[in-house]
């Protein structure tokens, strides 16, 4: 499914770029001696600066509608994960888990189960995460252990017993349960306080692989395994919300009420309507268009100088509050996710962008403003994502559109090859520096896909404010070609019919539900195959793309409920 | 207390004359007493603009141009060995290169390698006994997750190894609580964190029977985790661990991700290696200078626009940053120069053999081709004080020769299709 693209070097290159059209070979030697440069000349745009290569699925329809669900695995809990579950369990707002090592990404997302693993280095962050909450939680009992507040070896036991299942997602075994009273004990035996021997017991339970993991294991039922109603309640809990069961959910997985997709659809409705739920499609689209890296992507701060800190934050926010709006303010569809006429602005956006949107609709929060703005990849969170700190970047754009929107993944540029233009006339017009991209043979065949889509958005600055004039002074010129597009070549006029475009394609909305699989399953190509997604895939392309639907039709695949052998 | 650089260097002296064991120095070579018994690998990214870079001159006779990328080093001249004619060729371009820099082996399935790194390989084989077998650091080297473009260091099978970004946590691994005051305060709190420790192994012993029958990619998850307790107690009872190692006082948080705090987490960073290296809580250590492609903008110098860009367009500000790299590395140089060995004759530079690598020749073109390696330290072993033109021999030469001046016998590093031996004319 996913094609490979090797650079074969030796004497000579040989460039193979399967998904570039036009085969491109170059058979320059490696140079040998050092000759000087010529100088750049100014500002230009960066061709060369892909995403990390291996990080886009490529799309297919769906070939295999088998219902098969996929391997037995463990999940470690990703940064967030651990901070929220912290959260819930003990009521503090830690931040430890937001500087947790970086997760490996996996075709594009930082949740991928088997690269999720803990190394040297993140067993340490976890220890000193857990023993400083420990530490401080353990000098209240009172409020650890509200049902047997006294500072008993019995209310340790009940406390381990009742905290430990929550911490756990499920009860604990005896063995389990023996071995942590153990400890506690022994800390008393040797001189320690009772908050001493909590402080043991929490310290742990923070920390041990039956918090850090959940398990989507199952026990073996026929040909297949079956996952319990606590592997069940954790799948959709940190799917739907990030963090563990509530309460309510909890409570069904106690009474085995989680056995059939009648019942897990009905929770999944029910956490769908709070507010972590709402926000499960912007948890995924900030991965998914990279919106996770506008909190570290530099601005030019004299260009920009009303770019601070607070317009960045609630840039990710407005564009969280969009994605919440057309998935559930409207029951949106896909078409909707690509093509929605607005963005939301809040007081702190409205000072910057409402020259380009309008005012929003209201003063308090976020609200819509409905001005010359089209779908998500117009969002200003997404246009200010990918571009340069001075300037626009219309080959990161169109990387975005071919790879995230188009799942047509596009070749780093070919060795040998002189990225920087730095022979074109920096007072030309954008799209003339450009077309030095598509003269030279040993780019064309990427740039042709690259470049167009990325111009279409040029009405936008570095910052996602509307313009109508580049960085030098020529007009933005947003007209172009989508080549190569389901064996189609597609004209588009600007951001907005480029929009329609992908709003209406089969392979973006097939693409869409590919990434939202491998985000939702955690498992990459070589784990959830054609027929792993095919039940959770299948209508979707054809059908009318709801995205709640999807969901829906995600926890509620054969994969949500069994696992096979291996 | 905290003790300060003077009574810590003090206390380094006195108490630490008698040489390190370990099976380095067991050499069949009559090199044996003058070989480094540590390693430093430095990356800084995006290749390099090489009309500023390459010093004027050669062999001894050589100088750097008032200007010029490579003149921040003139103070530690006589302790460089700056490397022309290196070609990486056994894959090129921004990520690949990341990959077998420091493996020599061509990557697979988008550009990750089943290469072991350099300095993964060494201190498998001189660090294994130390607190820290190796000592993986950074700056900026998350905020893009972890991928080929984010990470240049490989355990093995396709395994890259994480830096730690984050000088408090450096701080806290490498320092925490070693104050060398014993009390029944810190006895308690040992106790705790010993049965804590005991706790959270078997539960993970328990999971790992339960998975038993789970994949092979399941169970080495949990066989990882398992290293990663065992090592993490290893320290926490302090085995091996010298006294001295007491350490700087408390590294403030800082907001890593900023790239305003870019000079002070390198500097936080480089200052803890040097320490841990000096006083043998490790042999092996590496810093890794942001990442190949990547977000950093040196703004703190007024740029603009970030290091990658402008390695593309090759302009002053791509020099100036370059040049603030270059000073990072003399600064580190000079730092392992400043403190005697404690276990060794002259400094802890005399004995550290500190390599400065980067994924590509040209940053523009993409290339492999004279690849800037500068090697550093190392005196009484390594042929410092000059500029040397290999001529274009592949970088995995380089490699075998790390390799075996760190004392190994190995006729090959990485893929052996792209060269045997080491280099002539490394070593005095």
């Amino acid at each position: 499914m996913r094609h490979l693209h090797h650079f074969i070097a030796g004497l000579a290159f040989l460039f193979v770029g399967s998904s570039c059209t036009g085969s491109i070979t170059s058979s320059s030697p490696l140079r040998e001696v050092d000759e000087p440069e010529p100088a750049a000349r100014g500002d230009e745009p960066t061709p060369s600066d892909p995403a990390a290569p291996n990080e886009t699925p490529t799309w297919e329809p769906v070939s295999c509608k088998d219902d098969k669900p996929g391997p037995r695995i463990l999940r470690r809990l990703t940064g967030t994960q651990y901070d929220n579950t912290v959260f819930d369990l003990l009521g503090v707002q830690s931040k430890a888990g937001a500087e947790f090592v970086a997760a490996e990404t996996v075709e594009g997302f930082a949740n991928n189960a088997r690269a999720l693993t803990v190394d040297g280095l993140l067993a340490e962050q976890i220890d000193r995460a857990a023993t400083s909450l420990a530490q401080e939680a353990s000098k209240s009992f009172s409020a650890l252990s509200p049902a047997c507040p006294s500072e008993t070896e019995a209310c340790a036991d009940d406390f381990i017993t009742n905290f430990g299942k929550r911490a756990f997602r499920r009860p604990l075994t005896s063995t389990e349960r023996a071995r942590y009273i153990a400890a506690y004990k022994a800390e008393r035996a040797a001189g320690g306080s009772h908050a001493n021997g909590i402080e043991v017991v929490l310290g742990a339970l923070l920390q041990s692989p039956g918090l850090i993991y959940r398990s989507e294991r199952g026990t073996a039922q026929g040909a297949t395994f079956a996952l319990n109603a606590y592997e069940i309640a954790s799948e959709l809990s940190y799917l739907l919300t990030d963090s563990m069961p509530d309460a309510a959910l909890f409570a069904a997985a106690e009474s085995n009420r989680l056995g059939t997709s009648a019942e897990i659809e009905a929770q999944a409705r029910r956490l769908l309507g709070t507010p972590r739920g709402r926000q499960v499609l912007s948890r995924f689209a900030q991965a998914w268009l990279q919106v996770d890296r506008l909190p570290n992507a530099p601005k030019d701060k004299t260009m920009f100088p009303a770019f601070d800190e607070a317009v960045r934050l609630s840039l990710a926010q407005g564009f969280n509050a969009f994605v919440e709006d057309v998935a559930f303010g409207n029951k949106g569809t896909f078409a909707n996710l690509m093509t929605a006429p607005y963005t939301m602005l809040d007081r702190n956006l409205t000072k910057v962008y409402a020259d380009s949107f309008g005012q929003p609709s209201s003063a308090a929060g976020f609200s819509r403003a409905t001005q010359n703005v089209a779908g998500i990849l117009s969002q200003p969170a997404v246009m200010a994502t990918h571009a340069a700190p001075s300037h626009t970047s219309p080959v990161h754009r169109g990387r975005m559109v071919r790879e995230r929107i188009f799942c047509q993944p596009v070749p780093p540029p070919p060795p040998n090859v002189n990225a920087s233009l730095d022979a074109v006339d920096p007072r030309l017009p954008l799209r003339q520096r450009l077309a030095a991209h598509v003269a030279d043979p040993k780019c064309a065949g990427c740039h042709r896909l690259l470049d167009d889509a990325g111009l279409a958005f040029e009405g936008f600055d570095a910052i996602g404010r509307r313009r109508t004039k580049e960085e030098n002074g020529s007009p933005v010129d947003t007209s172009g070609v989508l080549f190569d597009l389901n064996n189609q070549d597609i004209s588009v006029r600007d951001a907005e019919e480029l929009a329609d475009v992908a709003g209406r394609s089969a392979q973006a909305q097939g693409c869409f539900a590919r990434q939202w699989t491998t985000y939702a399953t955690g498992l990459g190509t070589s784990d959830a195959d054609q027929c792993v997604l095919g039940a959770m895939l299948s209508d979707f392309p054809g059908g009318d793309g709801n995205l709640v639907e999807l969901i829906i039709k995600t926890v509620t695949s054969a994969h949500f409920l069994r696992r096979s052998s291996i | 207390m905290p003790h300060n650089r003077r009574s810590f260097l003090h206390h380094l002296g006195t108490s630490f004359l008698a040489p390190l064991a370990g099976p380095w120095l067991l050499r069949r070579s009559a090199y044996a007493a003058t070989r480094p018994t540590r390693l430093v690998v430095f990356f800084t990214p995006n290749g390099t603009k090489h009309d500023a870079y390459w010093p004027t001159g050669s062999g001894a006779a050589f100088d750097f141009s008032p200007g010029s990328i490579l003149e921040p080093l003139k103070d530690i001249k006589s302790q460089v060995l700056i490397m022309k004619g290196i070609h990486i060729k056994t894959q090129t371009n921004h990520e690949p290169g990341q990959a077998t820099m420091l493996t020599g082996v061509k990557g697979t399935d988008g550009g990750r390698t089943n290469g072991q790194s350099i300095d993964q390989w060494v201190s498998a084989r001189i660090g294994a006994a130390d607190p820290v077998p190796n000592l993986a650091l950074g700056a900026l080297t998350d905020v893009w997750g972890a991928n080929t473009q984010t990470r240049m260091l490989y355990s093995a099978g396709h395994k890259m190894v994480n830096p730690d970004q984050n000088p408090s946590n450096t701080y806290q691994r490498l320092f925490a609580g070693r104050t060398g005051q014993p009390s029944a305060q810190v006895d308690a709190a040992l106790r705790r964190r010993r049965s804590v420790l005991d706790l959270i192994k078997d539960d993970l012993a328990q999971l790992k029977t339960e998975v038993a029958a789970l994949d092979k990619q399941e169970q080495s998850k949990l066989l990882a985790h398992t290293e990663a307790l065992f090592a993490m107690e290893k320290r926490m009872t302090g085995a091996g661990t010298p006294v001295s190692c007491t350490g700087p006082s408390p590294v403030a948080a800082m907001d890593v991700n900023a790239h305003d705090n870019f000079p002070a987490v390198a500097r936080a960073q480089m200052d803890m290696m040097v320490l841990a290296l000096s006083c043998g809580l490790t042999h092996v250590a590496s810093m890794q200078m942001a990442h190949t492609v990547g977000p950093l903008t040196m703004t703190w110098l007024g740029q603009k626009q970030a290091h990658h860009e402008l390695s593309h367009q090759k302009n002053a500000d791509f020099v100036t940053a370059e040049r603030w790299y270059a000073g990072q590395f003399a600064y580190l140089c000079k730092s392992l120069a400043a403190l005697p060995d404690p276990a060794g004759e002259g400094s802890v530079l005399d004995n550290t053999l500190v390599v400065w690598s980067k994924e590509l020749g040209d940053g523009n073109l993409h290339d492999g081709v004279n690849v800037p390696w500068v090697l550093a330290g190392a005196s009484k072993f390594l042929n410092t004080g000059r500029y040397l033109d290999f001529g274009g021999e592949p970088h995995n030469k380089l490699l075998t020769s790390i390799a075996n001046i760190m004392g190994a016998d190995t006729p090959s590093y990485g893929s052996e299709a792209f060269g045997t031996g080491g280099l002539n004319g490394l070593l005095r």
